[in-house]
């Protein structure tokens, strides 16, 4: 009998979660594996091991549904020893340290689907306690998760936000052939920014929440919700990997690595301009946070960018206010001034340009204000 | 009234606020092309319901992405007739028996001759999405 899995079908989800206990295993056993104490590395070694765990989405097993969790695991588990057996004796490696490994990943996650609902309720959990610090009135809409396999993605995983009936629903893709060690370990960072950037987004409470949803998407090159708050949620996610994903600090490292390599690439995209720059002013404004705002600096941008996120206005607020950064912050280095040393004056200036913003939301083609003169205590204009 | 959604699938160069606004400049210069399809679609026209069709279309045609993803793939166009038929059935009574598919028809056939004027003159190819 096939069962879904949150969407994948039983085969799907028996491959993706043993390729994912398989690469955590060669990454909890990276060092010993493929270097030595001369400094020496063997990255053929490597590329072996990988290469044998990637073809696991052909093997035969996958074919029989009614093989169980366990039953499979144990398939593989043969399969990983018999390819390797012989490439580890010649490189005189310890296979049993690997499949010991693999053996206890196995069965600490015994699935892809939860363990990735397990990340999404402990993003949530961080989501709320941010949102409770909103300036503005905030009704989280019911978030529903959803994974699928779609053989033609170019990418081993990406995501997708969509609303129905005023939920946002997330959908993981995966494309097991290209499923690889920097998928997985990317998959934090995909969930990570449908939640930060799109199910979060235009759910500010200002009618008692409307039923139908205000959002309905954006553009891939956004600079927005797609460029600003990409990097804002990598921020966040970089600082809370322990909270969100703990594990062991060889995986954690390994998951912070690959999420940040996944974003520095949707971020150098050189067809995605907009969405660059969108990044980049996020970056920017961080660092005039930081020479103002100093210790402030984190919190605030976090604060302003989701205070900005949930409002219901049109988009081009949001893209204005990304242009308006840019150019305030570029070319010149402007001195503005004294550290701020009070919150009190953080607080009253973050509100003020909250109360800016909200007034002025359907406006979006006449607003134009001077955010950074703003936030520097100088007048809006 | 049936819902009149379409999908479609554009390049990256193109949001759906800028086909959006093509859209409207196209359809402000398009007077004779839409007196046509009202002309085959209505037993009589006057000027008035052609301005009348032309403000419909600004203030009530929807053009918006929908859905976002980190694959551009995964978000398409979305276009959406139905405010703009709702908008036009009551300015067909004098023009129209059966207003409502005649309004269809209507907003079709005017959407249909904008698209393909954005492929003709501003290079906005839109392909139905599957």
């Amino acid at each position: 009998m096939n069962t879904e899995h949150f969407g994948l079908l039983d085969s799907d989800e028996k491959v993706l979660t043993a390729k994912a206990a398989a690469f955590r295993a060669v990454a909890l056993n990276e060092k010993h594996m493929f270097t030595d104490t001369s400094g020496s590395q063997r990255s053929q070694a490597k590329t072996e091991v990988l290469r044998t765990i990637y073809s696991l989405h052909a093997f035969d097993q996958v074919l029989n549904n009614a093989t169980s969790s366990e039953e499979f695991l144990s398939n593989v588990r043969q399969y990983l020893s018999n390819s390797l057996t012989v490439y580890f004796e010649r490189q005189s490696l310890s296979l049993s340290d690997f499949i010991s490994s693999f053996d206890g990943e196995a069965r600490r996650y015994k699935s892809i689907a939860h363990e990735v609902d397990d990340w999404l309720k402990r993003l949530m959990k961080l989501t709320r306690e941010h949102l409770r610090r909103s300036a503005f009135s905030v009704k989280i809409p019911p978030i529903r998760l959803n994974l699928t396999v779609d053989d033609q993605q170019s990418k081993g995983v990406a995501g997708k936000t969509d609303h129905e009936n005023g939920d946002r629903l997330i959908t993981i893709l995966f494309n097991p052939a290209k499923f690889t060690l920097e998928s997985y370990f990317a998959l934090p960072c995909v969930l990570s920014h449908e939640l930060w950037c799109h199910a979060l987004a235009c759910c500010h409470d200002e009618d008692n929440f409307v039923r139908e949803s205000k959002w309905n998407g954006c553009s891939p090159a956004d600079s927005w919700e797609e460029g600003w708050m990409d990097h804002l949620q990598f921020q966040i996610l970089e600082n809370e990997m322990s909270a969100i994903a703990p594990n062991a600090a060889a995986l954690e490292a390994l998951f912070a690595q690959c999420s940040l390599g996944y974003l520095s690439a949707r971020h150098a995209d050189q067809s995605m301009i907009s969405r660059g720059i969108g990044a980049r002013a996020c970056y920017a404004f961080h660092r005039f946070l930081r020479q103002y705002y100093r210790g402030l600096a984190d919190d605030l941008l976090i604060q302003i960018s989701l205070d900005i996120n949930v409002l219901t206005c049109e988009n081009e607020l949001k893209q204005n206010f990304v242009s308006w950064i840019w150019e305030s912050l570029n070319p010149d280095t402007a001195d503005y001034g004294k550290p701020v040393e009070s919150t009190f004056a953080l607080v009253e200036r973050r509100n003020r340009l909250d109360q800016v913003l909200l007034a002025n939301k359907t406006k979006a083609e006449s607003l134009k204000i001077n955010i950074i003169n703003l936030l520097a205590g100088g007048h809006q204009n | 009234m049936e819902n009149e959604e379409l999908l479609y699938d554009v390049s990256i160069d193109w949001d759906a606020r800028a086909i959006k606004a093509r859209t409207l400049a196209l359809a402000s210069d398009s007077s004779d092309e839409i007196n046509q399809i009202l002309s085959q679609n209505c037993k009589a026209v006057d000027v008035n319901l052609l301005v009348q069709i032309q403000n419909a279309i600004r203030n009530h045609l929807k053009i918006e992405e929908k859905g976002a993803g980190t694959d551009p793939g995964t978000v398409a166009l979305l276009v959406s007739l139905t405010p703009f038929v709702k908008a036009i059935v009551p300015l067909l009574k004098p023009f129209a028996e059966n207003m409502a598919d005649v309004a269809r028809k209507i907003a079709l056939d005017i959407w249909n001759m904008l698209k393909k004027k954005l492929g003709d003159h501003e290079h906005i190819r839109l392909r139905n999405r599957k």
